[in-house]
């Protein structure tokens, strides 16, 4: 499949030379199209693309574009259907909580919700009710943990999220937006100050405020996927095309939690690959000059090594040996459940860590 | 005499698709296609309308003769009403026969 039309699609709409994609393409191309569409998330903009008329197919593809977003809106359709029950149970039960990506993005930053595929459901919750959030919806929600955690107390300590599976909607409560060094960074009540709401079936759920907003889709975009998936780029673009956050308050916000690097990536790798003409605040953060810490934490995320070397540079912005020594020791040494859960011993779990440093 | 009025059920979700509007009626998370002009209905069903009313808007839209849409819009909506996903509203108010 050939790049450009691909992140011509993961463009379609946006001010730039992509705007107005003008292309004809044959069955064998649109199977090709599907499949890097699919690993891109870009299913949604496929289907703007060709009922807009800018993609034109032939009949049987118009079909098999058809069908594939089809069966993946009803999976998105069943996932928001769990999600409502959730957030009554969380409610019901006090606990705040915020959602974001997938479907908070589709209600709030998509021309049309049908454009943003997502996969699960990514709710926020604050770090102190973390175990009780899990536990409501493995327990009242019939859930099943994917992982265990690396040692007991983990998760709600330094743990990114829990992954639960409910029915075939996987859930990711998150107590932060990234596993590592930033993820540990971002200051996570202030994630809960504020906020908007998205209306799904007449319910307003919360979401993020637009400068944390914009602070996840870019962490999601620069860190999250490895290699970037297209769709985080175009989640980017949609934030800054709906909320015009403040670049001034974007850069105290990501100065403070460490991701300054991760905001110029984010923007960086949106403007260029999605080739938008450029802008206040992609000037803005091209221009931007991020400490060499700051620098060093991104990079823990880019090597072939990352699963190892993020835990490394995650050491360094642990306040306090005893946190440090309480992380260092389940890294090193999980719990036997969580290596039983991934096949691995921990004879195994060392050689591997050994095996992909070297190959740093 | 009222016409009989409907509207989309408040706890439906629902998403566009390149042929119609897949829809998840309250209750269930099972998704139904409603075929094109059929997504045109769904679109106008934000507020409380009646058959005669969808009947006139589509005729309008698609060059048709009223009398045949008013009865596919019909059929539509009591298939739409079976599985939950529209409401049929009691006579001059908003909210839904038992």
């Amino acid at each position: 499949m050939n790049d450009a039309i691909l992140a011509g699609v993961a463009a379609h709409g946006l001010p730039g030379p992509h705007a107005a994609l003008d292309i004809t393409l044959d069955d064998d191309e649109v199977r090709a199209l599907l499949l890097e569409a699919t690993r891109h998330r870009l299913l949604g903009l496929v289907v703007s693309a060709v009922a807009d008329g800018a993609l034109r197919v032939g009949e049987a593809s118009y079909a098999a574009i058809a069908e594939a977003h089809e069966s993946w809106s009803a999976h998105v359709l069943r996932a928001e259907r769990l999600l409502l029950d959730l957030v009554e149970r969380l409610e019901r039960a006090g606990i705040e909580y915020r959602l974001f990506k997938g479907s908070a993005l589709a209600h709030s930053v998509y021309d049309d919700p049908a454009q943003r595929m997502f996969a699960d459901l990514d709710i926020l919750v604050p770090s102190h009710e973390f175990d009780r959030a899990s536990e409501l919806v493995v327990s009242d929600a019939h859930g099943e943990r994917m992982l265990p955690e690396l040692r007991p107390g983990f998760d709600e300590e330094f743990g990114k999220e829990t992954l639960v599976k409910v029915d075939r909607v996987e859930v990711d409560l998150h107590r932060t937006f990234v596993t590592g060094p930033i993820g540990l960074s971002i200051c996570l009540d202030e994630l809960f100050v504020g906020g908007g709401s998205v209306t799904l079936a007449s319910r307003q759920v919360p979401i993020l405020a637009p400068v944390p907003l914009f602070v996840q889709v870019c962490v999601n975009a620069a860190v999250g996927d490895f290699p970037i998936r297209l769709l985080s780029l175009r989640d980017v673009a949609e934030v800054v095309r709906s909320h015009h956050p403040d670049a001034g308050e974007i850069e105290a916000v990501a100065r403070r939690w460490r991701c300054l690097s991760v905001v110029q990536r984010a923007v960086g790798e949106t403007w260029a690959q999605l080739e938008l003409e450029p802008t206040e605040l992609s000037r803005w953060a091209h221009s931007l000059q991020p400490g060499r810490f700051d620098q060093f934490l991104m990079r823990s995320y880019l090597t072939p090594a990352r699963s190892y070397t993020r835990p490394a540079a995650s050491l360094a912005v642990i306040p306090g040996i005893g946190p440090r020594l309480r992380y260092l020791r389940a890294i090193v040494a999980p719990q036997r459940e969580y290596l039983a859960a991934r096949g691995w011993t921990q004879a195994r779990h060392a050689r591997r860590a050994i095996e992909r440093l070297r190959r740093r | 005499m009222t016409p009989r009025r409907y509207r989309r059920h408040p706890q439906s979700l629902w998403r566009y698709s390149l042929r119609g509007v897949l829809v998840c009626p309250p209750g269930t998370d099972v998704s139904h296609l409603v075929g094109t002009p059929g997504d045109v209905v769904w679109s106008l069903l934000d507020r409380p309308t009646s058959v005669g009313a969808l009947a006139a808007d589509l005729a309008a839209a698609f060059d048709a003769p009223v009398e045949e849409i008013g009865h596919d819009v019909q059929t539509l909506l009591d298939e739409l009403t079976a599985i939950g996903a529209v409401q049929l509203l009691l006579d001059r108010s908003d909210e839904p026969e038992a």
